[in-house]
């Protein structure tokens, strides 16, 4: 499988994951630059990686990091298939939450 | 050889570094990266069917840590950059990431081994990094024991909700006497061969996830009173 990960370095904590079939390399990596695309016009200081793995177990043993401080609230983990509501491009900063 | 002319790479490069590229140059740098997945992908391969590990694969160092190792290296050229593409494999213990290494510099001719864990830097990072050749390119790899990991995981925590010199072994004096204290500790457990010795590893990386949860739990109780006020 293939995962688009989407980490916030000044709050250290994961924004997203999205899970794409292998088949769907493409794909992947075109959400990776537009997310890039997102982060630079926006200032954001994110890490936005595509990583590789056989499961998201196997993702979580070698890059935990990205995993270490999840908040449910503030977090979207997509698996293969499924969409992201609303769409991650769209969303607010946590940050700037009005709670 | 790449396809790419290398001087315009490291053109952006010196973009990148001052913070003056451009969305075509970060179309450029994407594609060059893209040169980097059969490479990666051969490595991987090998390492699941040879080794039966399960590796992840990063055909692209994210842009945000490749501004950043440019802007902390003045003289270092893009091309030039080592960790472009990488793979990473965690194992139980040091022998089974010796047997890793071994594999490695066996099957690709070339390959520099950079021991950490033999030599490990003032900030307590351990593991094993390999520089790869393949296919004209260079791939690196990182191998790390559960411990090795569990403490990398623990430093590039304090990084982000502490200080974000801790990776580099700076900053308060707590949280880096605490992770050094940390590395020696598991080194030593990961050389243990005693009986019981692969026991007392599992009961040290449990006991010290649940300090992880403790230090995490501090943290997202600071984040809250922060955000209060």
């Amino acid at each position: 499988m293939i995962y688009v990960i989407h980490f916030d370095v000044s709050l250290g904590q994961l924004i997203s994951m999205e899970e794409f079939d292998d088949a769907d390399r493409e794909r992947a990596h075109a959400r990776r630059a537009q997310l890039e695309r997102i982060a630079r016009e926006r200032g954001d200081a994110a890490e936005i990686v595509t990583l590789g793995a056989d499961d998201q177990d196997a993702l979580r043993r070698t890059h935990g990091r990205y995993f270490e401080y999840i908040d449910a609230g503030h977090t979207t983990i997509t698996r293969y298939g499924e969409v992201a509501t609303p769409p991650l491009a769209v969303r607010e900063r946590p940050t700037e939450r009005a709670d | 050889v790449t396809g790419f002319d290398l001087e315009e790479i490291d053109r952006i490069g010196e973009r990148l570094r001052s913070g003056g590229a451009s969305e075509a140059d970060y179309g450029v740098l994407r594609q060059w990266a893209r040169t980097f997945e059969p490479a990666v992908a051969e490595v991987v391969t090998l390492l699941r069917n040879a080794m039966g590990v399960r590796p992840s694969d990063r055909p692209l160092k994210s842009e945000l840590s490749i501004v950043r190792k440019l802007r902390e290296r003045p003289k270092m050229r893009l091309s030039q950059m080592r960790d472009i593409a990488g793979c990473r494999v965690v194992v139980d213990e040091l022998a089974a990431q010796r047997d890793v290494i071994d594999y490695v510099t066996r099957t690709f001719a070339g390959t520099k081994v950079i021991d950490h864990v033999a030599n490990p830097p003032s900030s307590g990072y351990r593991a094993v990094h390999c520089e790869i050749p393949v296919s004209a390119r260079r791939v690196e790899l990182q191998v790390r024991t559960t411990l090795q990991d569990a403490w990398a995981r623990y430093s590039e925590l304090l990084t982000y909700h502490v200080h974000p010199d801790i990776r580099l072994g700076r900053g308060p004096d707590r949280w880096v006497n605490e992770l050094s204290y940390y590395s020696q500790k598991f080194a030593e457990a990961d050389r243990s061969d005693d009986v019981d010795a692969a026991r007392t590893r599992r009961q040290v990386a449990f006991t010290f996830e649940l300090q992880m949860e403790f230090v995490r739990d501090q943290l997202r109780r600071r984040a809250r009173m922060e955000s209060d006020q």
